[in-house]
């Protein structure tokens, strides 16, 4: 009997199966090569950067010259040292502020996703964890956007000025509760119970749970908590007290998203 | 070309062996690999993965000068692999949702049982990550199979650290639930 027939009710994928998905393979040789030899040409069209107008162009999607890869490659390295010294001698605020801020159309712009569709899903998680969103001062300066970590150059008062400004926008939008540290140390203690319910020690499962309860009984991982105190009690056979915390849990989180793994686990005892 | 783009060997997690500034057919040779997984794990299917990591490579050139070599890599390429893994979905995806195609099944004629299994469970995975929303999907993968611990996802993705964790433990609900599903549905 393994691990999981011992406990059903336990998540079927601590294991092998991300193991197996990490495992994938890449492509082919063939399609490689057939990728490669795509790629090579598509970035000769696009060609390779003169000068770091051109790379500024190139950025856009307007530049027309045409260089193949390998060559680009060799140019590029010609090119590096001039347009770094392009960028740190010109570099201003206004230079640093235009790169903090400009995208071209395809690029990555995680941080854009913080004005609207983020915004509406924090909304829906918040209300979800049924906690306020912590959002302290040390997590805004910890999160910067990627835009802010491709600067190259010295352009400290500009992204101060960014940081500042998303700082108070965020600030003002999410109330700042409580401090990250919180939840840091309760996803610790969670992951604690979670990981000694998944090796088959529900007893340690439940000090664990316990001690969550102790430290953070309104905390933002209370529904992880008692969802998981739940499966370590039918675990341990104590149902009376399983269905107990059951009820209570489908009181307080009718419609929460571990609802399902409380019924799965009281379903085993009846 | 002299150089072999041939993906290297399976690297570890934290190994990042080429910048996209240096030499970008070392890149490309060094995360192909990455690219194409990241990119069937966020929803594009195997016939338009080489259009699309054609794309992802485009858009990586197009703004190589803008990595920063003290940033860790593997986050700053996903980042690209969502942003056309994203709007690959929004042009396509319902679509294909909705049509008659089939499924993406694995091939395992001819291969041995051991790897037939492994090719069974990840057909699993990449169909219970079909139903987790696609901002909470890039954070599971990025830590539950990538292995980057949540404040360097929050960081790569721009988002609040509590807004990571909140993201991680909901998409965990949703792939537990789809995985209950499919196994209920497939007998296993």
């Amino acid at each position: 009997m393994n691990e999981h027939d011992e406990h059903p009710s336990l998540p079927p994928w601590d294991g092998s199966i991300l193991a197996a998905e990490r495992e994938r393979e890449g492509p082919s040789p063939a399609q490689t090569d057939a990728l490669f030899a795509r790629l090579d040409q598509s970035i000769g069209a696009i060609g390779t950067p003169a000068s770091p107008e051109a790379d500024a162009a190139i950025q856009s999607g307007t530049s027309a010259s045409t260089v193949p890869l390998t060559a680009a490659m060799a140019l590029r390295k010609k090119l590096l040292g001039t347009a770094l010294t392009y960028l740190v001698g010109v570099a201003s605020g206004a230079l640093a502020h235009d790169r903090l801020t400009r995208r071209a159309p395809d690029e990555p712009r995680p941080s854009a996703q913080s004005t609207l569709s983020t915004d509406a899903r924090d909304t829906i998680e918040r209300a979800d964890a049924g906690a306020s969103t912590v959002i302290s001062q040390r997590i805004a300066d910890a999160a910067p956007s990627v835009a802010l970590q491709g600067l190259v150059v010295d352009a400290g008062r500009a992204m101060a000025s960014v940081a500042d400004a998303g700082n108070q926008r965020t600030t003002q939008a999410r109330p700042v509760v409580r401090d990250s540290n919180d939840l840091i140390a309760e996803t610790n203690v969670i992951e604690m119970a979670r990981s000694a319910l998944a090796r088959g020690r529900a007893s340690a499962a439940l000090d664990a749970i316990e001690q969550h309860r102790r430290q953070f009984a309104a905390g933002q991982l209370a529904e992880d908590r008692e969802s998981l105190a739940v499966e370590a009690l039918v675990t341990l056979g104590r149902n009376d007290e399983a269905q107990r915390r059951a009820e209570a849990f489908r009181r307080r989180w009718p419609d929460g998203v571990y609802r399902a793994r409380v019924d799965a686990a009281l379903a085993l005892i009846r | 070309m002299n150089l072999d783009p041939r993906p290297e060997p399976p690297r570890s997690p934290a190994s990042h062996p080429a910048s996209p500034s240096d030499d970008f057919a070392h890149f490309f040779r060094a995360h192909c690999s990455y690219v194409w997984c990241s990119l069937r794990r966020l929803g594009v299917r195997e016939a338009d993965l080489e259009d699309q990591a054609h794309e992802t490579f485009l858009a990586i050139y197009r703004h190589r000068a803008s990595f920063d070599a003290s940033r860790p890599l593997r986050p700053w390429v996903f980042g690209f692999a969502l942003r056309i893994a994203s709007d690959y979905r929004k042009n396509s995806w319902q679509k294909r949702r909705s049509s008659d195609d089939p499924r993406d099944e694995p091939d395992t004629k001819s291969l041995p049982d051991e790897l037939v299994a492994q090719r069974q469970q990840q057909a699993l995975v990449i169909e219970a990550l079909e139903d987790i929303a696609l901002d909470r999907r890039a954070v599971f993968v990025m830590h539950e199979i990538d292995g980057e611990p949540i404040p360097v996802v929050a960081e790569a993705l721009a988002i609040p650290l509590n807004t990571a964790y909140s993201r991680l433990r909901l998409a965990r609900a949703d792939f537990d639930a789809a995985l209950r599903r499919l196994r209920a549905k497939r007998g296993l």
